[in-house]
């Protein structure tokens, strides 16, 4: 063969076609069988919550497959055994602000006894239709439906229901999986609302990785014995990082979030007052107008609102779930002025009152801790997240004997 | 990177697939020549029409096409000549009358450039144009000089939009390729699709690596002087093989996507960072670009053959404007002076200086290594200029170089 540089002219005459050719599908035949394999086992030991270094910052993608094994060996595959707690959301309840030894979804387990399972599902950024939500669903479709399902949000806002940018993935590889069961009302919402140019792109490739299963050898790979993905992240946060360190599996990061306490005075820097203020307002005018003295809400955000409510989580989790809308630490609150106080918390009673109207659970929480139970404006330190599952757990008790999960009469656990 | 979207491996598989097909259909299908260029052209133009943002992104090029195609199909000097000022304007107005503009603006106080500049100059330039206009161009001169012109306006599209090199070349030479289109293999060339699968595997173990060195050279060089002087030397060097690995892999892909179609296309690296001058970086890197600009900048603007002076005149010149093909702004240009410079230097320097010269030059011949540290180094400080705007590529050789 003319024209091929020396290199591959060695290669080429020790190679044979229909070997090549055979070898090529075989391989992929069987790259894909074990991605396929591992899809069905749970390789988290430990997992305790999807800290930085096995998360979207450090390139980590977990998938759908994922989340749905965590919780399933976390109830020991029992399908009438524990009651799932799933907890959904954002930064708030990962626990960002809380080492892994004082996790509020630890506190939340010591209080709802053994008869319960917390599984921490949040990632930060997430939403309340992501993570936590698509392994609600993944398990429901295979049997398992005593489950809780609990995510944050903060008032007045919900995000797409297929999901927010970084981790809108997780919905089209549980779609394209078959991990979901069919919801028309949002598959169509969703396609007359497509969320930008690169869901395309997004969506062709979960279909192709619905067929060979890559991300979930992948990240199995990654996190059992080698990842090649460099990151800025391991240098900075990790101390005593060496050159080679982006290749250490992820399984050998520890969980550093939060090790060390932050004093209160560095919670609230001066230089931080005014873009929350700012963010604050943010949350009320797109959503409210002020007429007479008084808020009342504005009828185009507030219709497509109730609309993504409806259509975000299916009616058999809509009745499982609780929405929690979080306030902000009461340091910034007592900043506002009247009328934006009464602003804030307007959208945040329309906002429960909006999601117990479509078939959630929904409560507000934070409203009535210390600035102290804060790390900075949203997330909460460990004070604060012993008060959040006190405030959570005997809601999480009524909604399982709603559903029929306990028994009414069934005394609650000493704490 | 486009040979890595989900769109295109299922585009290329089903493509592909056809393509591999058509011979099996041999009892049914003739003449199949035809139906294989017809499937490479439908091919490349939903390649485009989808990568290049439809029907608004497809006109400039087809457009530019009928007016190169009609031009050298009268095989007139005027004609060729008025094809070759329509690519050479349709290029600048797409990738360098924003640049130019807001480098003018900017110079009044006070008026923010950009974003008046934007509304009414276009910001995105049409996909490829920097390689289909190189290829039109080096079509029309090849003409203008007696070459013969491509009869058929089906084979010129061919040439034209050929989706393997439309991205990032190589540049194509039609005297190479359009015979190879007009003699497509009956047969499936089991050879052409191993080597090109080999290629193709190649170009993305490459760019695997260069994407882990972009992510990485993306935080380091906003924190170089965070840096040990030996890590600032590692990062240099993660610099050089970064852009080496990306973009020879890309052309190693494009090589063997064409292969798989039978079709054979101009390497473009010979292992650049083992030359020993600025000279033979050159002749193996970019290998179709440095051609495409001695042909049709060095040469024409009169080469060697005027003296010393305006050797050096017609290289500064060559360089300067193949600095600026690569990106519209003025650390474009002066890294291509920069190797303008250093290909002038090293070219003459032993005429200049007469016996000094000549007694460096025997001992360089000497020492090789020296010769090959030399240039290493020169090259991967020019990389600086190419990646980064002039105070912060300054900023890093003076940190380099140990200095706070």
């Amino acid at each position: 063969m003319k024209e091929v540089p020396p290199l591959y002219r060695w290669l080429l005459d020790r190679l044979n076609f229909k070997a090549f050719v055979v070898g090529f599908i075989a391989v992929l035949i069987v790259l894909s069988i074990t991605g396929r394999v591992v899809a069905h086992h749970n390789f988290y030991s430990h997992f305790q919550r999807f800290h930085l270094f096995i998360e979207a910052q450090t390139l980590f993608y977990p998938t759908a497959s994922q989340l749905r094994e965590i919780v399933k060996s976390k109830i020991q595959h029992q399908k009438n055994g524990k009651i799932a707690v799933i907890i959904g959301g954002n930064s708030v309840f990962i626990g960002v602000g809380q080492s892994e030894k004082e996790l509020w979804t630890n506190k939340l387990q010591k209080l709802l006894g053994k008869k319960y399972k917390v599984v921490n599902l949040a990632f930060r950024g997430g939403g309340i239709q992501e993570s936590g939500a698509i392994a609600a669903q993944a398990l429901i479709k295979e049997g398992y439906k005593k489950l809780i399902y609990i995510a944050n949000t903060s008032p007045g806002n919900i995000g797409n229901p297929e999901g927010w940018s970084v981790y809108n993935y997780f919905y089209w590889d549980a779609l394209d999986k078959g991990l979901l069961k069919p919801y028309p009302a949002r598959a169509k919402y969703i396609r007359e609302h497509p969320y930008g140019p690169t869901t395309e792109d997004l969506k062709l490739r979960m279909w192709l990785d619905s067929l060979f299963y890559a991300n979930d050898l992948w990240t199995t790979i990654g996190y059992r014995w080698v990842f090649t993905v460099w990151n800025a992240i391991l240098i900075n946060d990790l101390p005593h990082s060496t050159w080679y360190q982006w290749l250490v599996p992820r399984r050998l990061y520890p969980d550093i979030d939060f090790s060390q306490p932050v004093p209160l005075k560095a919670r609230y820097p001066a230089s931080e007052e005014k873009r929350v203020i700012e963010l604050i307002d943010n949350y009320c005018h797109p959503m409210f107008q002020l007429e007479d003295g008084l808020w009342t809400p504005k009828t185009d955000f507030w219709d497509d609102f109730n609309q993504k409510v409806v259509v975000t989580l299916p009616d058999n989790l809509k009745r499982r779930s609780l929405i929690v809308v979080m306030d902000i630490s009461p340091h910034y609150v007592k900043q506002l002025d009247s009328l934006k106080e009464r602003c804030w918390n307007r959208n945040a009673n329309t906002t429960v009152r909006t999601f117990r109207r479509h078939g959630y659970h929904s409560t507000k929480a934070g409203f009535n801790f210390a600035p102290e139970d804060y790390l900075d404006h949203v997330h909460l330190v460990s004070s604060g997240g012993e008060k959040l599952a006190a405030h959570l757990a005997p809601q999480i008790r009524a909604i399982a004997q709603e559903l029929g999960y306990v028994k009414s009469n069934q005394k609650e656990p000493k704490t | 990177m486009i040979f890595l979207s989900p769109w295109f491996l299922i585009f290329i598989a089903i493509i592909a697939l056809l393509y591999w097909t058509i011979p099996l259909l041999d009892n049914w299908i003739t003449p199949q020549k035809w139906i294989k260029q017809g499937l490479i052209l439908i091919a490349s133009c939903c390649f485009y029409w989808h990568c290049g943002g439809g029907l608004i992104g497809i006109l400039p090029v087809l457009i530019l096409g009928a007016i190169t195609y009609g031009c050298g199909v009268t095989q007139q000097k005027r004609w060729c000549i008025a094809g070759v000022v329509a690519c050479v304007v349709t290029l600048v107005f797409y990738k360098y009358t924003l640049f130019l503009s807001q480098s003018l603006v900017s110079l009044i106080p006070g008026l923010n450039a950009a974003s008046i500049l934007s509304t009414v100059i276009p910001t995105t330039p049409p996909l490829g144009i920097s390689f289909f206009v190189f290829e039109f161009i080096h079509y029309l001169v090849d003409v203008m000089r007696g070459s013969p012109a491509i009869a058929h306006p089906f084979q010129f599209a061919q040439f034209g939009l050929f989706f393997p090199t439309l991205v990032a070349g190589p540049i194509k030479r039609y005297e190479q390729f359009v015979p190879q289109i007009e003699k497509l293999s009956p047969r499936i060339a089991k050879a052409d699709i191993l080597y090109g699968s080999i290629r193709i595997a190649v170009g993305l173990l490459k760019k695997i690596v260069a994407d882990n060195l972009t992510i990485y050279l993306a935080f380091w060089s906003d924190h170089f002087d965070w840096l040990t002087t030996e890590w600032r030397w590692v990062a240099l060097g993660f610099m050089a093989l970064r852009i080496y690995l990306d973009f020879s892999g890309y052309s190693d892909m494009a090589i063997g996507y064409a292969r798989w179609f039978g079709i054979k296309i101009p390497e473009n690296f010979n292992f650049p960072y083992i030359a020993t001058n600025i000279r033979e970086f050159w002749q193996r890197w970019h290998i179709s670009l440095s051609n495409w600009i001695r042909d049709y900048i060095y040469i024409p603007l009169g080469g060697n053959r005027h003296g010393i002076s305006r050797k050096i005149l017609n290289a500064l010149i060559a360089f300067t404007l193949c600095g600026l093909w690569h990106g519209a702004g003025w650390n474009f240009a002066l890294w291509g002076l920069y190797h303008g410079v250093g290909l002038a230097i090293s070219s003459n320097y032993k005429a200049a200086l007469g016996g000094l010269g000549q007694g460096i030059h025997a001992g360089l011949n000497r020492l090789p290594l020296l010769c090959w540290a030399i240039t290493l180094l020169y090259v991967c400080f020019g990389w600086l200029l190419f990646f980064y705007p002039l105070p912060q590529a300054w900023r890093m050789a003076q940190l380099l170089v140990g200095a706070t």
